[in-house]
């Protein structure tokens, strides 16, 4: 488009001159539409297809040897296509500034600048790409097909000129991608596979009009250069779903192939999409667990303990505890942490230790996702560190950074309740989400044997509001919990637990996408908590709810709990779960991780 | 019995390079006691432990401290080690962060890890 420099000749410019030479356009008008070019948008993409098109004002295009014989003549088909040429043109000068601009805002502006005849002519054109897209699509699948689009006949016979063909532009690409943008259901899957396309630039409209398109194939292209695929590289609000790319057959690809440097290929293309997962069908990470095959191995593992209990405050159980401590202590804690810190004086051991320690590096993806500067989350550059480096009667307590001064490292390190709530008043108020947003927390937590006494070690994850710029933080917390005894002040107040240390390190924001939720999960035997098990799964009539329990009263336990939380998590269905898990050892984030990587392969079947 | 801090540092420095380097000779850091949950997995015992630790899918690794801090714990002598940092796998440009809670319990004059805590936090 305008705004985009694009090495293509401008469509807009041969079709002057084509109009001027047919007679069509007189020279003011000429005038008007490079006016209109170079207007902020325009910019040196503009101005260089300018002199382009000039150096070559009698660039021969294809359509002028094709006579569209359904059409009054053959003057007429070459006015067609020229139109069609404009007509993009006007789109990009129609809805500049308005990038979500409807069909029927293009035809009108279309037809504001031009004569009524001109006007007919182009809705006839935009009809005829129109119906070319319907007939290339198919709704179930979320697929439009454009492969081989010079080779259509629907495409020769209306005399339309079809990206990538000789004398083509990004233009006509533009206009059926903004078509595909108005289809229902949102298309999800896009081929434009052998359309002998050499570089991106043909199809730079793409990301704009379809942003959230998940696979795409340019196999059998003619993409050469990185520099070519740069066009439509995923950015914010751009391709940034796209999970399936296929390059095979172009250059790019086998270039790098015959050179054995395939590794450096995949680097390459998965830095221009970062959300990638499989690349010319290939998982871009090389772990797999062997799809279909039959199941042959029933030996279960000794005992697949997980510990991890993901922070749904739901009754559990750990062994000889009461599992709902955690969640207890969590829904008490932090709301106090956030309003009344005072008031956890004695939630902790007179002993206590507390300390603190800021992670201030921005990870780079974060930054890349605009968690920190974007438009989205205006106020995390509000946040500022200092009140985590330097407060908290000591400042932050890294190791790492203090060589050796041993008077702050003293300082650092608080101890007994009453030190340790002073320190914590003096750093910034907080909004920890525990009960709203679990899925945003994490949880590894577990029974320790400290001689005869019993303890708790609980490892949180998660994230916070910091009061008052509003930003988001990420953070991770260490407790060291012992069962409050009788009579003393932690159990007086109410607190089942009481904390013998609290070590938290707060950090820039990063999202909690490292973690996805599972219901909460303490050891291996022991079934879900009946409140956490039907809900969460997958939405699904009532049979096929039946089935899945059917299949699941199967496997025996302590599988059948890692099998239904593979099942929650994936939608893989029994049969296929098993057989991810037994890939994987039964290590169930590894499993999620491997189905992740190869679920774009897996055929319907796989699915509950 | 040396101050906390010192040893936590020395910990970390001494782990890191043995992990980074290779990951078998950690093996001698845990106790059959010893307890490695990573990423929600729970891996009991040293040979268990070095099994996993081993099994990672990656050939080479590198970890940066970002953070480090230590407070005593409960059990006489043993101390808690709190760390964060950057795990730069076969060399990618792109850093994963990670965040891993260790307590070593005092044994013999040094120490062994009872009770290791590892979590990716955000993925490259």
């Amino acid at each position: 488009m305008l705004s985009s420099p694009s090495p293509a000749p401008s469509g807009r410019s041969i079709a002057a001159n084509a109009l001027r030479k047919a007679g069509l356009m007189d020279r003011d008008r000429d005038e008007r539409m490079r006016d209109a070019s170079d207007k902020p948008g325009g910019r040196k993409g503009a101005q260089k297809s300018t002199q382009r098109a000039r150096a070559h004002p009698h660039r021969p295009r294809a359509i002028d040897a094709i006579t569209g014989k359904d059409l009054p003549g053959a003057s007429n088909a070459s006015r067609v296509s020229m139109l069609a040429s404009r007509l993009a043109a006007g789109d990009s000068i129609a809805i500049r500034g308005a990038s979500k601009g409807t069909l029927g805002r293009l035809r009108r502006n279309a037809v504001s600048g031009s004569t009524s005849a001109d006007a007919a002519t182009e809705s006839k054109v935009i009809s005829l790409w129109k119906e070319f897209v319907h007939r290339r699509w198919n709704p179930e699948a979320k697929f439009l097909n454009l492969e081989r689009m010079a080779e259509d006949d629907y495409i020769r016979r209306n005399a339309l000129v079809a990206p990538g063909a000789p004398g083509s532009t990004n233009k006509e690409a533009s206009v059926i991608f903004k078509i595909a943008s108005k289809l229902t259901p949102e298309v999800e899957t896009m081929s434009l596979a052998h359309n002998n396309i050499t570089s991106a630039s043909t199809i730079i409209g793409l990301p704009r009009y379809l942003p959230k398109l998940v696979n795409l194939s340019l196999e059998g292209n003619k993409l050469r250069m990185w520099k070519d695929l740069d066009y439509i590289a995923g950015r914010r609000g751009r391709l940034e779903n796209l999970r399936e790319l296929v390059l095979t057959g172009n250059p790019i690809r086998e270039v790098e192939y015959q050179n054995n440097r395939v590794d450096q290929y995949k680097s390459e293309v998965a830095r221009r999409f970062p959300s990638l997962e499989i690349l010319d069908s290939e998982a871009i990470a090389k772990i797999a667990f062997d799809v279909p095959q039959a199941s042959t191995s029933t030996a279960l593992p000794a005992q697949p303990a997980a510990t991890t209990f993901p922070c749904e405050m739901g009754p559990s159980f750990l062994t000889g505890v009461d599992g709902s401590i955690i969640s207890n202590f969590f829904m008490r804690f932090f709301p106090l942490f956030d309003n009344q810190r005072s008031a956890l004086v004695d939630a902790y051991h007179p002993d206590a230790t507390f300390s603190f320690s800021a992670n201030t590096a921005i990870p780079a993806r974060a930054r890349i996702e605009g968690y920190h500067h974007s438009k989205e989350m205006p106020n995390q550059r509000k946040l500022e560190w200092s009140p985590w480096l330097l407060g908290g009667h000591g400042g932050s307590r890294n190791l790492n950074r203090m060589g050796g001064g041993v008077e702050k490292m003293a300082k650092t390190l608080h101890i007994g309740n009453q030190e340790v709530v002073k320190a914590m008043s003096d750093l910034p108020k907080t909004r920890h989400d525990v009960a709203g947003a679990p899925e945003k927390f994490c949880v590894d937590a577990f029974p320790v044997t400290h001689g005869d006494s019993m303890h708790l070690f609980v490892t949180v994850h998660g994230q916070f509001v910091e009061e008052p710029a509003e930003g988001i933080r990420s953070f991770d917390r260490s407790f060291m919990l012992a069962p409050a005894p009788e009579g003393s002040r932690a159990k007086q107040s109410g607190w089942d637990v009481m904390i013998l240390s609290d070590e938290l390190v707060v950090r820039a924001y990063s999202s909690h996408e490292a973690w996805r939720p599972g219901p909460m999960r303490v050891q291996a035997g022991e079934p879900f908590p009946p409140s956490a098990s039907p809900a969460q799964l997958p939405p699904a009539n009532a049979q096929a709810q039946a089935l899945l329990q059917e299949a699941l009263s199967s496997i025996p336990e302590p599988q059948r709990s890692l099998v239904m939380q593979i099942c929650q998590r994936t939608g893989l269905n029994v049969a296929f779960a098993v057989q991810c898990l037994e890939g994987n050892g039964w290590d169930l984030e590894r499993a999620v991780a491997n189905f992740e990587q190869v679920k774009g392969t897996l055929s319907r079947d796989a699915f509950l | 019995m040396a101050d906390i801090n010192t040893v936590a540092t020395q910990f970390t420095d001494f782990y890191y390079t043995s992990f980074d380097r290779d990951r078998a000779s950690l093996g001698p850091l845990y106790r059959p006691e010893s307890m490695l949950t990573f990423e929600g997995t729970q891996h009991q015992g040293t040979s268990s432990i070095v099994e996993k630790l081993q099994s990672l899918p990656f050939q080479s690794v590198q970890h940066k401290v970002t953070t480090l801090d230590a407070q005593p714990s409960t059990n006489a002598g043993a101390i808690i080690v709190s760390v964060t940092g950057l795990l730069v796998v076969d060399g990618s440009e792109n850093p994963l962060q990670f965040s891993q809670v260790f307590q070593l319990v005092p044994t013999g004059g040094t120490y062994f890890i009872f009770n290791d805590i590892f979590r990716l936090n955000y993925g490259a």
